[in-house]
């Protein structure tokens, strides 16, 4: 009998941006090849927000893939971003990534001691919370054989897995990245859960974070191989690309500040941005917005590019990356992403800059070394090839749903394992 | 079939009142006709409150809930007049000697409560409901058979609580660095203040002054002498630093304790129940509790309950749970589970089958009742 599976995801819909919810549905397509599939997911589409937008119920993707959707309780307000300040201690997004390795940990220190229960009403009021989505889930996850939850970070996860009275369905897809949230303590409930990885560097973060091992795999990622039908954009003066969300966050800030600075040195090159995002609007003459382009556009647009500048100091995977590579397009990362850097060391296929004098130096390279360029490009490419390819990823996917996985137990902690609980004499 | 629950005072805001008023609307929500009888009742509840509804205790096929934690003069006449089924639903009450030394007044409505039990238990109980198995005790001791006792811990307002934003002033404020240690519980004698505040005492000696002993609770203007007795051995201690009586609370700031304090402590001598374990656990706050009475039984398993009161002890697991988040991190999932098993929806079915076992399955509930569960004896 066809297996059921349902993968909760925080978000939906065919216009929303976001490298986890676009992860999600790619999952879900490969898998209703060969499984009865339901995205369980809110109504909502804006990330800050989260705002109902999708009707609430049932949409019918294809025989084998249904979308169920869930109106959220309540919009993000400024009582999350009171417990956010409270909680992380005044600390930017942006400014944790690049603390020196002895500030960081001293930060760290301090957020050990944040309490769990504020740790999960910081959760609950950062959204999208979903009462329906989680009483669907306890009603329902019976009729699944296998429950997926995408991306740590959200309540429906970390509430979602509260919903499944059998534990051994559970797969967590966490989609870590290092920042400050994922220290949080809440979230070392996860380990008495099976996680699927994206990256090796996302498995090694997460033993660091949630101190412990859990059980787990890396199922990388997985791209139909679209280069041969995909033609050039632009062909005129050279332009580096970025494609994701448009906001802080992500770096995109940095970038735009470094890249104008360089366009004074460099006046005929130009920065095209494709995606969504509070920065959309940004302005300056040498930095174009492009919008939010089809598929069929964005490769088009990233096989022209002289290479991808990957600017985030968090990602989980960076599909847009892979997406770049499979073009055979070079890419200029932050290094302060080990996600990212470890693609680009692996493969051979771009450079990585920790500083401004290092991003100038090589987006300059990329520029001038023709050679050097196609060099890297070509390595890009093979590394898509040999580890992104969409045959091996749906194998390696699919093969994931057959075995039933052994259930997970937890005891106390060390501390607590000499001690009679309950009552001490 | 009808269900007629009684209790001199009806309030929302009581955990009593709570109870009564949770029975009732799973009752309706079940399809039951259900009435409350009240002396005293607020504009939450006034629309409950049915006093006609007496006429119906004289009908064999009415259940009469009645609720026994204060005295009610006339509650045991209505009682022993009743021909109708009676349950009574006993929700503990204060041993009067805690009482004696700070308010006769409270001394004696406590020991004529207490003396009431036994009353009861004469005028003829059919089933008897206890918060606690320990509260049962009471009533075997008054001669009620032990067949005739079933567990019913009461329903709360958790989800409330839940539902309330916190105050983000005072998390903020108490978000100092220091360990937050907090108890929450009327200020009363049986309630261990005094545990709380040597607890402080050798927590200060041993760790330092980096902490904040936080006991919020009402306070009855009997047990004033009480109150000056605590803050007078805060100050013989030297920890008033370190002290914070807080008094009665909202429901935002209440909130903010649980889920910005690192332990919640509870030394108290007498508890029937204990509802805020319930609510450190909601809030994934560990306790480290004194096993006195109903706590142990209402903690649960795998939680930190001592069976002394040895102060060192109590002072170094504070500090060591607030150092070892892995630790608090495991406290807190088990509370947690704890904390499930007395949701509403739970408690719901477990309170409808012990109704539906107490009039053998009549009316709403059809043959067999709701569930049959109240039909089987023993304190399970």
């Amino acid at each position: 009998m066809l297996k059921r599976i349902a993968i909760v995801v925080q978000r939906c819909g065919p216009d929303v941006v976001g490298g986890s919810e676009g992860y999600a549905l790619r999952m879900a397509r490969v898998l209703a090849s060969s499984f009865d599939v339901d995205v369980v997911t809110t109504t909502a589409k804006d990330y800050i927000t989260w705002e109902n937008f999708y009707p609430e119920g049932e949409e019918r993707v294809s025989d084998t893939l249904r979308v169920l959707r869930f109106p959220v309780d309540f919009q993000r307000d400024p009582y999350w971003h009171e417990l956010n300040r409270i909680l992380f201690k005044k600390m930017p997004l942006d400014k944790f990534s690049t603390l020196e390795t002895e500030a960081r940990q001293k930060y760290l220190k301090t957020l050990e001691h944040n309490p769990i229960g504020l740790e999960e009403e910081w959760l609950k009021s950062q959204g999208p919370y979903s009462s329906g989505l989680l009483e669907y889930l306890r009603a329902s996850s019976k009729r699944y054989d296998r429950v997926v939850f995408m991306t740590y970070l959200y309540p429906t996860t970390y509430f979602g897995i509260d919903s499944v009275v059998e534990r051994e369905k559970v797969l967590i897809v966490p989609t870590l990245h290092d920042e400050p949230p994922v220290y949080m303590k809440a979230f070392r409930k996860y380990l008495d859960y099976r996680f699927l990885f994206l990256t090796e560097a996302e498995k090694r973060l997460a033993e660091r974070v949630l101190c412990g091992r859990p059980g787990s795999e890396v199922i990388g990622f997985g791209l139909d191989d679209r280069s041969a039908d995909t033609v050039p954009a632009y062909g005129g003066d050279p332009y580096f690309l970025y494609a994701g969300r448009l906001e802080e966050a992500k770096g995109v800030g940095e970038l735009f500040d470094w890249f104008a600075r360089f366009s004074k040195k460099r006046p005929g090159v130009r920065l095209l941005t494709i995606g969504g995002g509070p920065m959309k609007d940004f302005r300056h003459a040498k930095i174009k917005y492009l919008g939010f382009l089809g598929e069929e556009e964005k490769l088009s647009v990233m096989k022209g590019a002289r290479a991808f500048v990957h600017p985030s100091a968090y990602e989980s995977l960076g599909i847009v990356l892979i997406e770049s590579f499979m073009m055979g397009t070079p890419a200029l990362v932050n290094a302060r992403s080990e996600v990212l850097k470890d693609h680009v060391n692996a493969s051979g296929g771009g450079l990585s800059y920790c500083s401004y004098a290092e991003f100038e130096k090589g987006l300059e390279v990329l520029l001038s070394d023709g050679g050097l360029r196609d060099t890297l490009g070509k390595r890009a490419r093979e590394y898509y090839l040999q580890n992104y390819s969409m045959g091996s990823y749906k194998e390696r996917l699919v093969s994931l749903f057959e075995p039933t996985p052994a259930q997970t137990g937890k005891g106390p902690p060390e501390g607590l394992r000499a001690a009679r609980l309950s009552v001490i004499s | 079939m009808r269900v007629v629950i009684a209790y001199p005072t009806v309030v929302d805001a009581d955990a009593v009142g709570c109870d009564v008023i949770e029975e009732y609307l799973c009752l309706k929500e079940d399809g039951v006709e259900a009435y409350i009888y009240a002396e005293n009742h607020d504009s939450t509840t006034s629309h409950m409150v049915d006093r006609d509804c007496l006429k119906f205790l004289e009908d064999r096929e009415t259940i009469l809930i009645y609720h026994h934690a204060i005295y009610w003069e006339k509650g045991l006449e209505l009682l022993k007049n009743s021909l109708c089924t009676r349950v009574v639903k006993y929700h503990n009450i204060t041993p009067e000697h805690f009482l004696l030394p700070y308010s006769f007044e409270l001394f004696r409505t406590c020991l004529l409560a207490r003396r009431q039990t036994a009353e009861i238990v004469d005028a003829g109980v059919d089933l008897g409901l206890f918060d606690s198995r320990f509260n049962a005790r009471d009533f075997i001791a008054s001669g009620l058979s032990e067949s005739l006792c079933r567990v019913l811990p009461p329903f709360t307002r958790i989800h409330e609580l839940d539902g309330l934003r916190a105050d983000t002033r005072t998390i903020e404020r108490i978000s100092d660095g220091r360990a937050n240690v907090f108890f929450a519980g009327r200020v009363a004698p049986n309630k261990g203040h005094r545990s709380i505040l040597y607890t402080a005492y050798y927590y200060k000696l041993l760790f330092g002054p980096e902490v904040r002993f936080i006991m919020a609770g009402g306070l009855d203007p009997g047990l004033k002498g009480y109150y000056e007795e605590l803050k007078a051995l805060s100050r013989a201690l030297g920890v008033d630093d370190v002290v914070e009586f807080a008094g009665r609370v909202s429901p935002e700031e209440l909130k903010s304790y649980y889920v910005g304090s690192h332990v919640f402590l509870l030394l108290s001598e007498h508890e029937g129940f204990c509802v805020p374990i319930l609510e450190a656990q909601r809030f994934k706050l560990p306790l480290v509790a004194y096993d006195s009475t109903a706590v142990a039984e209402t903690l649960g398993i795998n939680q930190l309950c001592f069976d002394t009161l040895d102060y060192e002890t109590l002072a170094s697991s504070i500090y060591t749970l607030y150092n070892d988040p892995s630790a608090r991190g495991y406290l807190a999932e088990e509370g947690y589970k704890n904390f499930l098993k007395y949701e509403r929806a739970v408690l719901r079915e477990k309170f409808l089958s012990c109704v539906g076992g107490a009039c053998g399955g009549r009316g709403a509930w059809g043959a067999g009742g709701a569930g049959g569960g109240g039909g089987t004896g023993g304190l399970c």
